[in-house]
């Protein structure tokens, strides 16, 4: 072999090489570049599903609140209604002539408790065995109906696909 | 429907929200584990302990699993 030529193929190699070896790293890096893509976009996916869990705890609090709220509400105005039909029975005793004792002795309580029950403001309603209705948020007097989980149906559909996307 | 009905509704309703979204935050990570990275890189990604992470993996596995 002449010897200019070993040197020439020798050169030639070594620029296959070096070609070869950019090709590689061009590759290796841009796969690289791809999963550092897909990572950043699927950290960010996590990132939001963590949050969205947070976001339904403080939901999930917030409903349960307006539930508490709701029963409260409604106890309270079944004791005024209640209170209103003692204390209409107590005026109408009254206005035959009775007296605190007397209705005291009748009732077999206290007159204190007689005499509070006095001060409730009255109802001219009769009273009735079952007034109103066990359902809470069902108010037919108001006509609207607040129900706590009303938005439950609205966008449960949304994260039922999500969910099935998954 | 009363006050316990409407309670347990919105137990129910935010149960399989959170389900949902961490099925979500549980494909990411699976993803994730596929393209190679391991669980110690993407705590370190995501800024969160590996053990929250493992939890949320096996947290989601076995909500998964009667399915």
């Amino acid at each position: 072999m002449v010897p200019g030529m070993a040197e020439s193929t020798a050169k030639n190699i070594k620029l296959e090489a070096r070609r070869r070896a950019r090709e590689e790293l061009a590759k290796a890096n841009a796969e690289r570049v791809r999963r550092d893509r897909a990572n950043v976009e699927d950290v960010a996916i996590w990132t939001v599903a963590v949050n969205k869990v947070a976001t339904v705890d403080a939901w999930e609090a917030e409903r349960l609140a307006a539930v508490r709220e709701q029963v409260r509400a409604e106890a309270a105005r079944r004791r005024a209604g209640d209170r209103a039909h003692g204390s209409a029975a107590i005026a109408r005793m009254q206005g035959r002539g009775e007296t605190l004792a007397t209705i005291a002795k009748l009732a077999g309580v206290g007159v204190g408790v007689i005499r509070t029950w006095s001060r409730y403001p009255p109802t001219t309603k009769t009273p009735t065995t079952k007034d109103g209705s066990d359902a809470l948020g069902a108010e037919p007097e108001g006509g609207a109906v607040s129900d706590p989980t009303a938005d439950v149906r609205g966008d449960g559909a949304a994260s039922a696909s999500a969910t099935a996307t998954t | 429907m009363t006050a316990a009905w409407y309670r347990d509704q919105v137990r129910i309703e935010a149960a399989r929200r959170r389900a949902a979204a961490r099925a979500q935050g549980s494909a990411a990570i699976a993803r994730m584990l596929g393209r190679g990275e391991t669980l110690e890189t993407i705590a370190k990604l995501t800024g969160v302990g590996i053990g929250a992470l493992r939890l949320m993996v096996v947290h989601t596995v076995h909500q998964e699993a009667p399915r």
